[in-house]
This record gives C-alpha cells, sequence and structure tokens, in this order.
C-alpha cells in the first residue's frame, strides 16, 4: 500500500483537516520485478553468449590436441605403445574425449540460451527425429525407453532446435533414473495443438522446484549448469509453444511440450 | 603426385598450429593466415586448392574475405569455419561464395577430414570436366577447318 496525507489549512494557517489516500500498488509492484527480473536475465544472456563464444576456440584447440595425441600414440612402434598404455595415456585420452562432449554440451546450451532465436521451420518427421536423437543419446540398460507416435506425425517445426529440446528432456529423463526405469515418450496432434511428452519413472520433482525449474542457472545435479530446461523453455516458446511439468517426489515426472498446430 | 595445397585464415594460433599438424599428417601442404590482410596476400602470391575461413578475423569478416577471393581466387575451394551457428550466418556465407560451412568446433575431426577430400574431389572432377570441354572444342574446331581446307 502507498500512503498520502494532505493537511488542509485556513487562511490564517490553523491546520483545518487532513485527507489521506491509500493506493493498491501491487500490480506496479509487481511490474517492476518483473522488469528488473526480465533486464537481469538478459544480462546473464549476453554473459552466456560471450561465454559461450569465448569458450569454442579453447575447445577446439583442446579437442584437435587430443585428437593428435591419439594419432601420435596410433603411431607408436607396439613397444612404445604398450608402455604408454600401461602409464595410461590411452585411459587419459579417452576420459579428455568423454569431457570434451561434455564441454560442447555446455557452450551449445549457453549460446542457445543467449542468441536470438529465429525457428527456420519445415515440415519434420516426429518419430524420424525421436530416433535420431534416441541413437545418439547414451541409454544405460536398465533404462527401457517406449515410443508412441501418432502414424506418419509431421509437424512445422526447426529442426534442430526441437532436437536439442528432445535431447535435453530425454537426457534430464535418463539422469532423474540412476536406479534404472521407463521412459516413455508420446506425440500426438489435434486440429489445435501438437502434444510431444516425455515421461519417466524417476526421483520426481518437489513441489518446491516447480517455480524455478524453467530458470537458467537453477540446477538439483551435482554435475550440470542449470541450462538444459532454460533452454528447453527458450526454444518450444520460441515455436509459439509452451512447456509445463507433472511431478510427485519419488513418482517421476512428465514434461509436455504444447505446440500451436500450424497447417505449412 | 602433387599434394593439395591449404590456406588457414584464424586469428588462434592454438587452432591453426594444431590444424596444420593434422591436415599435414592426412599428406596436405598446409599454409596459415592470422589476418585477412596475410590471407589476401598469401592466396594472390601462391596457389592453394582449398581454404578454411574462421567468420571473425582481427581485421575484417571472414565474409568480407570470401568476397575478395571470389574475384581474385575464384577457384580456390572456401570453406568458412564459424563460431556462430545461424542461418543467417550459412546464408551469408554461401551467397558471398562459399563452398562449405563448418560449426567450431569442430568435434568430430575425420568427418571434417572427409569434408575436405570431397571437396577435393569435385574440384578435381570440375577441372577435369573443363579439361576435356576445352579439349573437345579444340578438335571440334580443327575438324572444321580441315573441312573448309579440304
Amino acid at each position: 500500500l502507498r500512503e498520502e496525507a494532505l493537511l488542509v489549512r485556513d487562511a490564517a494557517g490553523k491546520p483545518l483537516e487532513v485527507i489521506g489516500c491509500w493506493t493498491d500498488i501491487s500490480e506496479r509492484k509487481q511490474m517492476e520485478e518483473a522488469l528488473l527480473r526480465s533486464q537481469r536475465l538478459a544480462t546473464i544472456g549476453e554473459a552466456a553468449a560471450m561465454v559461450g563464444h569465448d569458450l569454442r576456440n579453447p575447445l577446439q584447440a583442446i579437442i584437435t590436441g587430443v585428437y593428435l595425441g591419439r594419432k601420435g600414440y596410433e603411431s607408436l612402434p607396439p613397444e612404445y605403445a604398450k608402455v604408454a598404455e600401461e602409464y595410461g595415456l590411452v585411459k587419459w585420452l579417452s576420459l579428455v574425449e568423454g569431457e570434451i562432449e561434455y564441454m560442447d554440451k555446455i557452450v551449445s546450451d549457453l549460446q542457445d540460451y543467449a542468441v536470438p532465436l529465429k525457428p527456420d521451420l519445415s515440415q519434420v518427421n516426429i518419430a524420424q527425429l525421436l530416433k535420431d536423437v534416441l541413437s545418439k543419446t547414451q541409454i544405460p540398460s536398465n533404462v527401457n525407453v517406449s515410443v508412441h507416435v501418432e502414424e506418419g506425425l509431421q509437424l512445422m517445426i526447426d529442426r534442430s532446435l526441437m532436437k536439442r529440446i528432445f535431447s535435453n528432456l530425454i537426457t534430464n529423463a535418463v539422469q532423474a533414473m540412476p536406479e534404472g526405469g521407463e521412459l516413455t515418450v508420446d506425440a500426438s496432434k489435434s486440429d489445435e495443438e501438437a502434444l510431444v511428452s516425455f515421461h519417466d519413472t524417476g526421483v520426481g520433482i518437489p513441489q518446491e522446484d516447480f517455480s524455478r525449474l524453467f530458470n537458467p542457472f537453477f540446477t538439483t545435479k551435482a554435475k550440470g549448469q542449470g541450462l538444459g530446461l532454460a533452454v528447453c523453455k527458450r526454444l518450444v516458446e520460441a515455436h509459439g509453444g509452451e512447456i509445463t511439468v507433472k511431478s510427485k517426489l519419488g513418482e517421476g515426472a512428465t514434461f509436455t511440450i504444447r505446440l500451436p498446430h500450424r497447417k505449412s | 603426385l602433387e599434394k593439395k595445397r591449404i590456406l588457414i585464415i584464424d586469428d588462434d594460433k592454438a587452432v591453426l598450429g594444431n590444424f596444420k599438424d593434422i591436415l599435414e599428417l592426412e599428406g596436405y601442404s598446409v599454409d596459415t593466415a592470422e589476418t585477412g590482410k596475410e590471407a589476401i596476400e598469401k592466396s594472390n602470391a601462391n596457389f592453394y586448392n582449398l581454404a578454411l575461413v574462421d567468420i571473425r578475423l582481427p581485421d575484417m569478416e571472414g565474409t568480407q574475405l570470401l568476397t575478395s577471393m571470389r574475384e581474385t581466387v575464384p577457384k580456390m575451394v572456401k570453406i568458412i569455419v564459424t563460431g556462430y551457428p545461424s542461418l543467417e550466418n550459412a546464408k551469408e556465407a554461401v551467397n558471398k561464395g562459399a563452398d562449405g560451412y563448418v560449426v567450431k568446433p569442430i568435434l568430430n575431426i575425420e568427418e571434417f577430414l572427409n569434408t575436405v577430400k570431397e571437396h577435393l574431389k569435385k574440384q578435381k572432377e570440375a577441372q577435369r570436366y573443363s579439361e576435356q570441354k576445352v579439349a573437345e572444342y579444340i578438335e571440334t574446331r580443327a575438324k572444321e577447318q580441315e573441312t573448309k581446307e579440304e
């Protein structure tokens, strides 16, 4: 509440009355806070883009350096190769190669979060896109994946952006099931909208985290930047759609993408 | 067999050095340039089959360099390397004369080497085709001349 008071005096300056006014400014306060929040997120976005881009060159130098290291190892005479292996050289090379992929994902997430988005829409076969993403995602043997896509489902989407959304949601689902479980992907469309949902039987999400789940840099993972879902939200919204979550602690989670149904 | 010649243009010394080593391991003869100006000078003075052009250079945009090299060395294959992947970027690069477009960091080096190899193969085929056309043209003209003289 905003309080204002006005003291009214007579001609001699003697106080006559006080006029008070109380205004409800909750809406204005909320708008100011929202503006501040969006300005803060825009600054974070710019910093993220800069960091993402600046990491590309050193990352490229590491990738090419490791490649040359492996080539060097492969060209060693057998007796030297054996010694190199005994000293752990091959193990270290593989370790760095694995970490490079992870670093590349961080760099891509930072840039996806920050760059202005202009989806390049085309008709994409959803079953095929899911197949491509699943083939490139490491699924542990204790996780069963079932995919149910409406026959011949094609959507007007940006193929590479949607690929990143699917990839992030599938990776999250797998990571939510450290003891194994079921990942079910459903995709269908009606006259108004298309729905793609990812349901896992993992650890679930506590209610108190729901409001922050799609915020950048919010994470509950020990190893994560908290950009995956923020990126998903941004990319889905760039398609004019929305992403929602339903979950109960210990009972898994379902992330649903709603996209407007564009005919062409 | 004569080695294919490649020019790498990038302002990051580590990236430049490593790509030079990788391409040399594949049997290419590699030269490097750290600025657009150096790239223009080198491509005017020497013949290169292919150039890898970073999109951001200290003295000019890679696309500006593409325009300039399209005029001076039109037959050289130009592959743009960018850390700013976007559709606009790709369109601009192709419109300004890029033959290929790769995104930095290049994770799969083998795939990248195959791209380079494919471009050089296409260049060789195009060259062979134009030589054949020239030979056919000369042959036809010679025959026409012979017929006239008879």
